[in-house]
């Protein structure tokens, strides 16, 4: 169990988690606070409508495109 | 009419410039006519890579003011006469150059290369931008690390606002020991993060450093480094070339006739 545990959270594994999330929060200029909580709610928003277990599901949020339109940036957000 | 690729990668000291020379001693290797364009205008280091600080006479600022003709300033590599270096100026700024006069030095070359290859600083700001505006392939560098990875996302995300649309990547100085003990990301992991074709892997290898030191490249000696690049460069010709597997341990007969070949 010990030795899992080691396998589990080895840095190779951490540096992954970080760059990740930071590569995400980046994408959609808002802080990784503010990044994992908006996980959280979609979450929960989906989980109202679909019968979806928690812990089963996880939510991948990510930036499709940005395109120019007019004078906005529209940032097209993906979830898996 | 030439290929037109920038090496570019956000962080600095990821290894920008090694793989700007190494790629095109491979290219030129295969036999294409390649020119290496250092942007870095006022920080220059591809010459001193290549080994040929000591030959130049005119510089990228030079044939951009006309003060002299383009194949003044081109100085010939040591080893492949058909590799080319274009310097840049030591003395002058970023601000000395604009994207458009970049885009006309860059037309002026194709005439004469199959590849051009653009060396571009470190950062996003005009130095960027320069090196960027005439390219339509670009080769983004990273390191297995948490900050050069935030960086090179973000050079991805501006190639392709700017209209560079499949950028590709090279993850360099992978240790495959350490990403066996589960120490490092992987070359898969970073591709996870990034979502864009992996063009090569360079391992973190002594055999770079060396060559660097003497001026001269990686490519043609016998180290895995310079078969990769020689792989990346194949690549860019559009071959399918497999990746070495650096995360596979190095056997003990490995180990024994790398020490007789150092000697």
């Amino acid at each position: 169990m010990a030795h899992r545990k080691n396998c589990l959270n080895t840095s190779g594994k951490i540096a992954k988690a970080r760059a990740k999330l930071l590569v995400a929060s980046d994408r959609l200029s808002c802080n990784q606070d503010e990044f994992c909580q908006m996980k959280k709610e979609v979450l929960e928003i989906l989980s109202k409508y679909l019968n979806l277990e928690k812990d089963v599901f996880e939510i991948r949020m990510d930036i499709v495109c940005t395109a120019r339109q007019g004078v906005q940036d529209v940032k097209t957000i993906q979830i898996k | 009419m030439s290929e037109v690729i920038v090496v570019t990668s956000g962080k600095g000291g990821v290894g920008k410039t090694t793989s700007t020379a190494n790629i095109g001693a491979a290219l030129a290797r295969l036999n294409k006519k390649v020119v290496l364009v250092d942007t870095d205008i006022g920080l220059r280091n591809l010459d001193v890579v290549m080994g040929l600080e000591n030959r130049i006479i005119y510089n990228l600022v030079d044939v951009i003011e006309g003060n002299c003709r383009i194949k003044q300033a081109l100085i010939r590599d040591k080893h492949y006469p058909n590799l080319y270096l274009l310097p840049s100026a030591q003395t002058r700024d970023k601000s000395a150059v604009t994207p458009e006069q970049m885009i006309k030095l860059v037309d002026g070359l194709s005439q004469i290369f199959d590849f051009i290859l653009l060396d571009c600083p470190a950062g996003i700001e005009q130095g960027f931008r320069n090196a960027v505006a005439p390219a339509s392939r670009a080769v983004v560098v990273t390191t297995p690390e948490v900050s050069a990875i935030r960086d090179a996302d973000r050079i991805i995300g501006l190639l392709e606002a700017g209209g560079i649309k499949k950028p590709d990547l090279i993850v360099n100085r992978l240790r495959g020991d350490m990403v066996r003990r589960g120490e490092m990301m992987s070359a898969q992991d970073v591709v996870d993060i990034l979502a864009v074709n992996l063009l090569g892997v360079i391992p973190d290898e002594e055999s770079v450093v060396i060559a660097t030191n003497h001026g001269e490249p990686v490519v043609g000696s016998d180290s895995q480094a310079g078969c990769a690049y020689l792989n990346i460069a194949r690549r860019i010709l559009g071959e399918t070339v497999p990746l070495i597997d650096l995360e596979q341990g190095t056997s003990l007969f490995h180990r024994v006739a790398s020490i007789f070949k150092k000697k």
